[in-house]
């Protein structure tokens, strides 16, 4: 019963299972969309099934910290050693980036919550049911199911957000660090043209130099966009593959063959999320880093 | 860019919301988690750095108050010695001291006795030879007047008297 892919952005993987015999209306298309599926609506305001996961997500990440919170004692007890575990590794990781404690300190917050944020969300989309636990909507003259929940990251609203706000934090940090003037000379170097005439005299090279200079800098600027492009891409691409697969497999045979594939997807999980903060912690370095001389 | 906004469903409500859900995600995890571990971490770190020097320090001065103690011990060893042989030597003096004037005591009252019988027996002599020439005398008066010549008289006398020296001197 193959069908054809109902639209260029759509995965339609055909569920034998329903009764043939209602041939048009009943049978629902198990298909793993590219866009999340609206669940319901406040006001204008579409909640997805990508967005309640992550409301999940973050309802489990507070009631993780309040009881961490509550469990803070000088001596350490369980969940406070794996937690202090994780935080020492995690600066030490940042350390080996950074190459200080001070810029450690400062950008380890948010790559750690990058980190959690989006491991968290990378595996609640592996627990059985999100995905498979949903109703058919009737669209027309078939029905599509639509589950309830899927994994927070497999939106591209979520990792464009997350991109965007790794990419954003780490100019709001460059901006501190060297000073406005200067990063913004950065991007746009009108320092360089500037000095042109002054410099020209006692040194005729700059003439070719700082024109080229200029549009180092221009090319830094679409790099910016390139950064936020490749940071949610490849999140998006990863995690949605895994989806795919994961679904593919339960279609071929859904005892015993996705469960490879299920611990591969675990590891994707953290790899994905482990580089999307790296790669955070890698532009924050490079944007409070002088450009050199 | 219209094609892939329309693609990938990108909806800028959604983004937002993701956006501020993972900014409600970090104030909690900073506040709640990290912040107050990393407090911990770090008050801790400098408790044990602390701790470790103190230990450090205390086991410094163990050292030195071991080492002053021995001194003490050695110290007092040898003052004691020179207290004992101090003391033997004075025990050594005021004996031999004492025994000088036990001595010197004994001669002198050995002396005095000696003189004393000396004074008395001459004395003594003295008084015999006097009532022994009265007696004497008397005798030979007695006799005289029973008849012995005056030659006699004096022979007997000088023998007598020869006698009594003879006594005297032995």
């Amino acid at each position: 019963m193959a069908q054809e892919a109902l639209g260029n952005n759509e995965i339609v993987i055909p569920v034998e299972a329903i009764a043939e015999t209602h041939s048009e209306i009943t049978q629902a298309e198990h298909e793993v969309s590219l866009a999340a599926e609206p669940i319901f609506h406040i006001g204008a305001f579409n909640v997805t099934n990508s967005l309640l996961n992550t409301w999940l997500v973050v309802f489990l990440i507070i009631i993780f910290s309040l009881v961490l919170k509550s469990k803070i004692r000088k001596v350490p007890k369980v969940l406070q050693n794996i937690f202090e575990m994780i935080v020492e590794n995690g600066i030490k990781l940042c350390d080996s980036v950074t190459g200080s404690r001070d810029k450690s300190l400062k950008i380890f917050p948010i790559a750690f919550t990058l980190f959690i944020f989006i491991l968290i969300n990378n595996w609640m989309g592996l627990l059985p049911g999100i995905g498979s636990i949903g109703f058919n909507e009737i669209s027309g003259s078939h029905s599509v199911f639509i589950p309830y929940l899927r994994g927070g990251t497999a939106d591209m609203n979520t990792t464009l957000g997350l991109a965007l706000v790794a990419v954003f934090i780490s100019n709001i940090f460059g901006i501190i660090a060297v000073g406005g003037w200067k990063y913004f000379n950065k991007f746009i170097n009108l320092r360089a043209l500037a000095e042109i005439p002054f410099k020209v005299a006692k040194d005729p090279s700059v003439l070719l130099v700082n024109p080229i200079k200029f549009f180092v800098g221009l090319i830094e600027l679409v790099s910016e966009i390139a950064k936020v492009a490749s940071l949610s891409f490849r999140l998006f691409g990863n995690v949605f593959a895994g989806e795919v697969l994961l679904s593919s497999l339960a279609v071929i045979f859904a005892f015993g063959l996705p469960i490879p594939f299920m611990f591969l997807e675990l590891l994707v999980g953290v790899i994905q999320a482990l580089v999307f903060a790296m790669l955070t912690l890698v532009y924050f370095s490079i944007a409070i880093t002088e450009e050199e001389h | 860019m219209e094609e892939l906004i329309k693609i990938f469903h990108i909806d800028w409500k959604l983004l937002i919301a993701q956006i501020l859900n993972f900014c409600i995600v970090l104030s909690v995890l900073w506040f709640f988690a990290m912040k107050p571990i990393m407090k911990l971490l770090k008050t801790r770190e400098k408790k044990i750095s602390e701790g470790l020097e103190n230990a450090d320090k205390v086991e410094q001065k163990m050292a030195e108050a071991e080492q002053e103690k021995k001194k003490k011990v050695v110290e007092g060893r040898r003052e004691a010695q020179i207290i004992i042989e101090n003391a033997t030597a004075e025990a050594e003096k005021v004996k031999e001291a004492k025994e000088e004037e036990t001595r010197l005591g004994v001669q002198k009252i050995v002396a005095e006795a000696r003189r004393e019988i000396n004074s008395e027996r001459e004395k003594m002599v003295k008084a015999v030879k006097t009532e022994l020439g009265d007696l004497v005398l008397l005798a030979l008066g007695k006799i005289s007047k029973e008849g012995i010549g005056k030659k006699a008289h004096e022979k007997l006398i000088d023998e007598a008297l020869e006698e009594i020296n003879k006594k005297k001197i032995k």
